[in-house]
């Protein structure tokens, strides 16, 4: 049996706006708002929502690379939240972290060879010289750099070799959990598809578990095990990649999948637009955040929060008509299933 | 049908410090009125210099050496300022892949639709101003006799990309370039600029071209597609075809490189290897270093775009050997079933 990962409970994360003279925090902007979730050892979370719902900002409270305001977070067992910095460094080896731009993410005046080799040293693994310098060549390796490639500056690689640096900082402790906040957005389809199947050679290598971060639902599919989808600051639907794709229940996820042109001309699938555009996450709707936008939505979504709960098959919802017998849209599923594959 | 815009032979280099760079070296193709091609490939490729060329907005070191664009019996490259003065955001007009950035900032947004009417449709300002709160109601935007005193920085991406289509179109152009006019939007806001477009397109008639490296985009958009590399047009064919029967290696390669909603795979193919560099172009075919199929000629001959079925047009010297029924053909079907 897999073992446990990684715990989220009820994370939140509130950034004050200050106004005024004083500068008297006003309002807050709830960037995530009570999410939780768990991930297994080798297993891939993946986290989708459009810009400014709150991904990358779950993948950084985790890290603790910027504080949560309240909730939970469980690494092996062990709460995090409540280490001081000491302790906090050395479990930082491992959880690792890798960047969405590669261009902006390593230190344009260190060497291959110093970047990847950073940690090693100040974590005291290996004495300097040549022992980190053999060590950094098998990561630059199984990366699929090349030793010659060690005493060059990031300057004199292309986005997707860049990427690859980035993956072996991140791999150069031998961590077990690693964030990629966008790792391949920036990047050219062709380059993309190489760094994710480094990434996921790795991860049956390595048995690593990741946080997936995308906007890009076709590449989250292909990467993931489990999906959360986010909208505003919270999950709205998370449950097992095929679940998700196959069996979509939140009107969210249905129109975000429904959006996605497909890349062959033969499939014309009838999308469900949602009209509008993400609220401020200052002033979040009241009772259900996508009541704003929701095809569906009745009285009782504008007034009552719904509860993100298991509907069955570790299939978690946060809409009233999530059971599937009262799904007001269940007609239009039936629809769609006659849509030529 | 008749051709609107036909580019022939097109060459835009850049003559810089360090040597020359073909950004677009040799590129055909034609555009037909109410119909949309769509130009696909990598950054760096020479899709936005070539629409950039169309509408001579090329700055120095660029220069367009060679070739020639011809719109309505007119040689756009022979044309002096003044006259692609009058063409450029009447006749042909364009969006920018930034909405953030193509918008003035300390400019009003109806003072910006207005300035393209009454330059070019001699109207005075009245008039304009309700032509411009026409146009953003075209396009969808909510309260738009509001929206046009607003600045930019008040709207959101979506609602500035469709005021740059409202501006683009407000003289009723035959041509609409749209480069990458989604990428920096979300995807639920992609589709309605997506849907905007089309419905633009078949009210007014207007010829689109579609820049863009979403594979998905393309299909659900164009009818007729090109696909370029490092400055050369490698495939040239009509929507389906081109997806049933990509014949190049690096279409092909393309394809198959996007993960899909609609199908699982395993491992994604990839191209291996990265663009070539600009400056030092391969003496063969420029793709044949990251080519699994590239034998002795390809490092030595550049191959030419020829028609090998009717309306597919291809660029590889090895192309007959992938049409119908070679085994490498084969082998890509089984490797997808």
């Amino acid at each position: 049996m897999p073992k446990q990962l990684l715990e989220v409970r009820n994370l939140k994360k509130y950034f004050p706006v200050k106004s005024g003279f004083l500068k008297k925090t006003t309002s807050f902007v709830k960037a995530v708002d009570n999410i939780s979730f768990k991930i297994d050892k080798g297993e891939t979370l993946g986290l989708v929502g459009e810009s400014g719902c709150g991904k990358t900002t779950v993948g950084r409270s985790i890290l603790r690379l910027i504080e949560p305001t309240s909730g939970e977070v469980f690494f092996n067992d062990e709460s995090i939240l409540i280490k001081n910095k000491q302790a906090m460094r050395s479990l930082r080896r491992d959880m690792q972290i890798i960047f969405q731009d590669p261009y902006s993410s390593l230190n344009p005046r260190m060497t291959v060879s110093e970047i990847v080799g950073e940690a090693l040293v100040a974590h005291k693994l290996y004495k300097k010289g040549k022992e980190v310098k053999d060590k950094v060549a098998e990561i630059v390796e199984i990366c699929g750099l090349a030793r010659y490639h060690m005493n060059r500056y990031p300057h004199q690689f292309s986005g997707g070799q860049r990427q690859r640096i980035g993956i072996a900082r991140a791999l150069a402790l031998n961590p077990t959990f690693i964030v990629a906040d966008e790792p391949v957005s920036a990047l050219d389809v062709s380059i993309q598809s190489q760094i994710l199947n480094l990434m996921m050679d790795l991860q049956e290598s390595m048995g690593l578990g990741y946080l997936f971060i995308s906007h890009d639902l076709s590449v989250v599919k292909h990467i993931s095990h489990k999906i959360g989808v986010m909208y505003l600051g919270s999950l709205v639907e998370l449950a097992d990649k095929n679940e998700l794709y196959n069996n979509p229940i939140h009107p969210y996820t249905r129109a975000l999948l429904s959006v996605i042109p497909i890349p062959d001309p033969t499939i014309k699938k009838k999308s469900i637009q949602i009209s509008g555009e993400i609220p401020s996450n200052v002033n979040v709707p009241k009772g259900c955040k996508f009541h704003t936008r929701c095809p569906m939505a009745k009285e009782i979504c504008r007034t009552k929060t719904p509860e993100f709960k298991d509907i069955g098959n570790n299939h978690f919802v946060a809409c009233h008509f999530a059971s599937q017998n009262q799904c007001p849209w269940q007609q239009m599923n039936d629809e769609e299933n006659n849509k030529p594959v | 049908m008749s051709k609107l815009l036909s580019v022939e032979n097109l060459k835009t280099h850049f003559f810089t410090d360090k040597g020359v760079v073909k950004a677009v070296d040799g590129v055909s193709f034609s555009v037909e009125p109410g119909k949309t091609l769509g130009i696909v490939g990598e950054s760096g490729c020479g899709k936005s210099i070539t629409s950039m060329s169309i509408m001579r907005l090329i700055d120095k070191p660029g220069r367009i050496v060679e070739g020639d664009i011809f719109f309505e019996n007119k040689n756009l490259v022979n044309l002096n300022q003044k006259e692609m003065r009058k063409i450029r955001g009447n006749d042909i007009s364009m969006i920018f892949q930034e909405p953030m950035t193509s918008l003035n900032p300390v400019f009003k947004i109806g003072k910006q639709i207005t300035e393209v009417l009454m330059l070019h449709q001699r109207i005075d300002k009245n008039e304009a101003n309700k032509k411009a709160i026409e146009m953003l109601e075209l396009v969808g935007i909510p309260r738009a006799d509001q929206v046009v005193l607003d600045y930019p920085h008040q709207l959101s991406g979506g609602m500035r990309q469709r005021v740059m289509i409202a501006m683009a179109l407000a003289c009723q152009p035959k041509i609409l370039i749209a480069d990458e006019p989604t990428t920096a939007l979300d995807v639920t806001i992609q589709a309605q600029i997506l849907e905007l477009m089309n419905d633009l397109k078949k009210k007014m008639n207007t010829a689109v071209i579609l820049i863009t490296h979403d594979l998905g985009v393309i299909a659900n958009m164009a009818d007729d597609v090109i696909v370029m590399y490092s400055g050369q047009v490698v495939e040239d064919a009509p929507v389906k075809e081109l997806y049933a029967n990509p014949i190049h290696p690096y279409t092909r390669g393309l394809l198959n490189s996007v993960p899909n909603l609609a199908e699982d795979k395993k491992r994604l193919d990839s191209v291996e290897g990265s663009v070539p560099n600009p400056l030092y172009l391969p003496e063969g075919c420029n793709f044949y270093p990251r080519c699994k199929y590239a034998c002795e000629k390809c490092k030595t001959m550049k191959p030419q775009l020829i028609e090998v079925k009717k309306g597919h047009k291809v660029s590889c010297l090895m192309a007959d050997s992938f049409v119908q029924d070679s085994p490498l053909r084969q082998e890509r079907m089984s490797d997808n079933a």
